[in-house]
C-alpha cells in the first residue's frame, strides 16, 4: 500500500490540508502565549456544532460554524467574566468554563445521537479515513476531490488570506498590546478576530481529524517550530513543515500499524516536538551537550599546553625540570586523557620517554594562553587593585575565552607592559622565530 | 494670556482605580510643550498608571486628558510610549529592525505593510540610540540596556508630538544613560515634549526643566528650580500617607462588599 494509490491519497489530503491550517492559526496562539486558549476553543465549541448540527440536521458547514462560533466567543466572554468579576485566575478561569462546556457538549452529543447522524466517536477521533468513499458533488479536471478537502482548502484560503492581511496587526498585537493600542490598532478586536479564525479552523478540521488532534495540530507545530527558528516567518514555515511532515508519518504508521490516522498524527507530531528538544540545532539537548563538551575539552587543552610552556619557561631559567604528563589534575581523568590524545593526534604536543613535549605549534599555543592570562592578572590588578595572590583564579578562568583582538586592546590599555604583576615575563604577541603560526 | 499655547497634556481632575481602589486621586496638572519633564515618587505612587491614564490605557474613574489641547486621539497624532522594559516578551521571534518598524504602524493604517520609507526612519531611529550594527539581532540576544534603546527607537521612529516615557534609565549604564539623554534632548531642541519617569533623584535638577511630583496625589508640578524642593521631596516619599491608604482601602472594601456595611443611620460613625 502506497500513501499515494487511490485509497490513501484522498486521505492524505484531507489530512495535510487539517495540519496545515491548524498549525498555520496555532502558530499565532502559541506566540501570543495564549495556546490554552486553543485547547478552551476547540473544546468550547463542542456544544454549539452540536446544537448546530441538530438543528440544520446535516453535516453542512455552514450551521455547525455559526454554531461553534457562538460556543468560541461565549468560551472567551465566559472566561473574561469569571477572571474579572469573580477575580478568579486567568488560566483556571478558561479551564472551568472549557471544561464545563465540553462536558455540555458530550452530554448534548448524547441526547441528540438518537436523532442525527452524529456519532460521539468520530467527534472525538475523527474520520478521516472515510475521505476516500466520502467525495464532493463536483470534479476539477474529471477529479472529484475528497468532501473534506473542500471545507479545508476553502479554510486554509481564508486562514491565510485573514493572516496576510492583518500580518503587521496580529505581530505588534502578539508583541506589544499597549503599543498597538496607543497608535490605534485596537488588541481586543483582533484578538476576537484570531477567535473566531480558531473556531472556523477548528470547526472544519474536526470532522476530518476529531477534537484531540485539533488540540496537538494547533499547538504542537508551532512548540516545534519555535525550538528551530528565531524569526516570524521561519516560524510559521517551519509549523508548515512540522505538519505536513506529521500528516505523512501519521497515515504511513497507522497503515502499518493498522489503527486510527488521527491518533497516529498526533503521536508522530509529539514524537517531531520529542526530536526537536534533542535535536534542534540551537537549543535542543544534545547541541548543547555537545557544546559544552567541546569548550571543556578545549579547556584542559589549553590548560595542559599552558602548564607545558610554562615548564620550558622554568626550565629555560634553570629551574626544575619536571614536566607535567597531562592536563592539570583539577580536570577530570577522562578528560585529561582526551586532551593529551588530541593534542598528539594534531601534532601540538608529542610523547617520548613518558614525557610530553611542545611541538612548535603547541608552543605557539600555549605562549599565547599565558600570554592572555598574564596580561589580564596586570589588567586586574591595575584596574581592582586586587592584591597579587587573588589574580590567578579570575585569570585562569578568562584565558581561554579572550580573543586575540580583544586581547590586543587590553596591552594597549595598559601600554604593553613587559612583565606581569608577579614579576614574571609575558610573552610576545607574534610567533618567535622558528616558531609556525596556527 | 489668551495668546499662549495649550498645554501639551492637560489633566483634568484624573482619578485611577484598580478593582474600586484608587491609586490615583484627582490628578490636575498642566505639562507645558516643548520640555523634558520628569516625574518623580517613591514605588507604587502611581506614576507608570499615570502615564497609562494619559496614553488611554486604563480607564479612569473620572477626569479626563487633552493632548495639544484636544481630546486624545490615537494613531498618527498619538503619543510616543516608552514601556517599562519587563512589559513585553523577549523571546518573542523578531529581531531588533522589526520591533522598531512597529513604531511606524501608526501612520500606515490598516492591511498596509512598511515599506522602504518605514524602513529607512527605522534605521535612522537606530543609528540615533547607536544601534544600527545590530539591526538584524535577534531582541532576545540583547543586553538589558540593549533593549531599552530598542525602545526608544521605536518611539523615535513614531514620530510623534508628546513622548512618554516609564523608566528609560533603569537599569542602563553611564554610557547608555548619557547616550539616552542626548536623544532626550535632540527631541526637546525639535519641539517635542518628553515626559519621563525617573528614579535617580540625583540627577532630576540635571536633565528636565519641569518636575511632577507624585504620591498617590499630586504633591507638587512646576519648574524644577520651585518645585524640586526639599519640603516637597519630603512631602512625596515621607510618610504621613497612611490616611490615603485607609481611605483607599475602606473605598475598595465599600465598593466590594457594600451590603456587609451599613452607614450608622444618624450619619456618625
Ligand atoms: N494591573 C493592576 N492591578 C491592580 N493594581 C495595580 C495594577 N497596576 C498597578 N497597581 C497598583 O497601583 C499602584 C500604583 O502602581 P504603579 O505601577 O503606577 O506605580 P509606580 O509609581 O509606577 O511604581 P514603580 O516605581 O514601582 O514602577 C500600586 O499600588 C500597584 O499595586
Ligand atoms: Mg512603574
Amino acid at each position: 500500500m502506497s500513501l499515494l494509490d487511490a485509497t490513501s491519497l484522498p486521505v492524505l489530503i484531507v489530512a495535510a490540508l487539517a495540519a496545515s491550517c491548524c498549525a498555520l492559526i496555532g502558530s499565532f496562539l502559541v506566540l501570543r502565549r495564549s495556546a490554552l486558549l486553543g485547547d478552551a476553543i476547540s473544546h468550547g465549541i463542542l456544544p454549539g456544532i452540536v446544537v448546530g448540527f441538530a438543528l440544520s440536521g446535516s453535516r453542512e458547514i455552514v450551521p455547525m460554524f455559526i454554531g461553534a462560533l457562538v460556543a468560541a466567543l461565549g468560551t472567551t466572554l465566559l472566561t473574561d467574566l469569571l477572571h474579572r468579576r469573580l477575580r478568579i485566575d486567568g488560566d483556571a478561569a478558561m479551564g472551568v468554563v472549557f471544561t464545563t462546556l465540553f462536558a455540555l457538549g458530550v452530554v448534548l452529543l448524547e441526547v441528540y445521537a438518537g436523532r442525527v447522524d452524529l456519532d460521539p466517536g468520530c467527534v472525538l477521533h475523527g474520520q478521516v479515513e472515510y475521505a476516500a468513499i466520502d467525495p464532493a458533488s463536483f470534479a476539477i479536471l474529471g477529479w472529484t476531490p475528497p468532501r473534506g478537502a473542500v471545507t479545508l482548502g476553502v479554510t486554509l484560503l481564508l486562514d491565510l488570506v485573514f493572516v496576510l492581511l492583518l500580518w503587521k496587526e496580529l505581530l505588534i498585537t502578539s508583541f506589544d498590546g499597549d503599543l498597538a493600542h496607543s497608535l490605534g490598532i485596537p488588541p481586543g478586536p483582533l484578538h476576537l478576530a484570531l477567535m473566531g479564525m480558531t473556531a472556523l479552523t477548528t470547526v472544519a478540521s474536526f470532522e476530518a481529524v476529531g477534537s484531540i488532534l485539533v488540540v496537538a495540530m494547533l499547538i504542537v507545530p508551532a512548540m516545534v517550530a519555535t525550538l528551530l527558528t528565531d524569526r516570524l516567518l521561519g516560524v510559521l514555515l517551519a509549523a508548515q513543515g512540522v505538519a505536513l511532515a506529521s500528516a505523512g508519518l501519521g497515515l504511513w504508521s497507522a497503515q502499518r500499524l493498522d489503527t486510527s490516522v488521527a491518533g497516529m498524527m498526533a503521536v508522530s507530531v509529539g514524537g517531531l516536538l520529542a526530536v526537536a528538544f534533542l535535536l534542534a540545532p540551537g537549543q535542543g539537548w544534545l547541541p548543547r551537550r555537545l557544546r559544552r563538551l567541546s569548550l571543556a575539552i578545549r579547556i584542559a587543552e589549553e590548560d595542559l599546553l599552558g602548564s607545558l610552556y610554562r615548564a620550558e619557561e622554568r626550565q629555560a631559567g634553570g629551574g626544575g625540570i619536571e614536566r607535567p604528563s597531562g592536563a592539570p589534575p583539577h580536570h577530570p581523568a577522562w578528560l585529561r586523557i582526551g586532551a593529551g590524545l588530541r593534542l598528539r593526534w594534531r601534532a601540538e604536543v608529542v610523547k617520548s620517554d613518558r614525557t610530553l613535549t611542545l611541538t612548535q605549534r603547541g608552543r605557539g599555543r600555549g605562549r599565547r594562553l599565558v600570554r592572555r592570562h598574564r596580561l589580564w592578572e596586570n589588567y586586574l590588578s591595575d584596574l581592582l587593585a586586587l592584591p597579587a595572590s587573588h589574580l590567578h583564579d579570575p585569570a585562569h578562568r578568562i584565558e581561554h575565552f579572550l580573543d586575540e583582538e580583544l586581547t590586543r586592546r587590553i596591552e594597549e590599555r595598559l601600554d604593553g607592559p613587559e612583565r606581569d604583576p608577579h614579576g614574571r615575563a609575558i610573552p610576545a604577541a607574534d610567533h618567535e622565530p622558528g616558531e609556525e603560526e596556527r | 494670556m489668551s495668546g499662549a499655547p495649550p498645554p501639551a497634556i492637560e489633566v483634568h481632575d484624573l482619578t485611577v482605580s484598580y478593582h474600586a481602589k484608587p491609586v490615583l486621586w484627582d490628578i490636575d496638572v498642566e505639562i507645558p510643550a516643548g520640555q523634558l519633564v520628569g516625574v518623580v515618587g517613591p514605588n507604587g505612587a502611581g506614576k507608570s498608571t499615570l502615564l497609562r491614564a494619559i496614553l488611554g490605557l486604563v480607564r479612569p474613574a473620572s477626569g479626563w486628558v487633552r493632548i495639544d489641547g484636544e481630546p486624545r486621539r490615537r494613531g498618527r497624532h498619538g503619543c510616543g510610549y516608552v514601556p517599562q522594559r519587563e512589559s513585553v516578551d523577549w523571546d518573542f521571534p523578531v529581531d531588533v529592525l522589526d520591533v522598531v518598524l512597529m513604531g511606524t504602524y501608526g501612520n500606515l493604517g490598516w492591511f498596509r505593510r512598511p515599506g522602504r520609507r518605514e524602513r529607512e526612519r527605522a534605521m535612522h531611529a537606530l543609528e540615533q540610540v547607536g544601534m544600527q550594527d545590530l539591526a538584524r539581532r535577534q531582541i532576545a540576544e540583547l543586553s538589558g540596556g540593549q533593549q531599552q534603546r530598542v525602545f526608544l527607537a521605536r518611539a523615535l521612529a513614531q514620530d510623534a508630538p508628546v513622548y512618554l516615557m516609564d523608566e528609560p534609565f533603569s537599569g542602563v549604564d553611564a554610557a547608555t544613560e548619557a547616550a539616552i539623554f542626548e536623544v532626550l534632548r535632540t527631541l526637546r531642541a525639535a519641539g517635542r515634549t518628553v515626559v519621563v519617569v525617573h528614579h535617580d533623584l540625583q540627577t532630576v535638577e540635571e536633565y528636565f526643566d519641569h518636575v511632577l511630583l507624585l504620591n498617590l496625589r499630586l504633591v507638587a508640578a512646576g519648574p524644577i528650580r520651585d518645585t524640586f524642593t526639599r519640603e516637597n521631596l519630603l512631602a512625596t516619599y515621607g510618610g504621613r500617607l497612611t490616611l490615603l491608604d485607609e481611605a483607599a482601602e475602606a473605598v475598595r472594601r465599600g465598593s466590594v462588599d457594600t451590603t456587609a456595611w451599613r452607614p450608622p443611620p444618624d450619619g456618625a460613625s
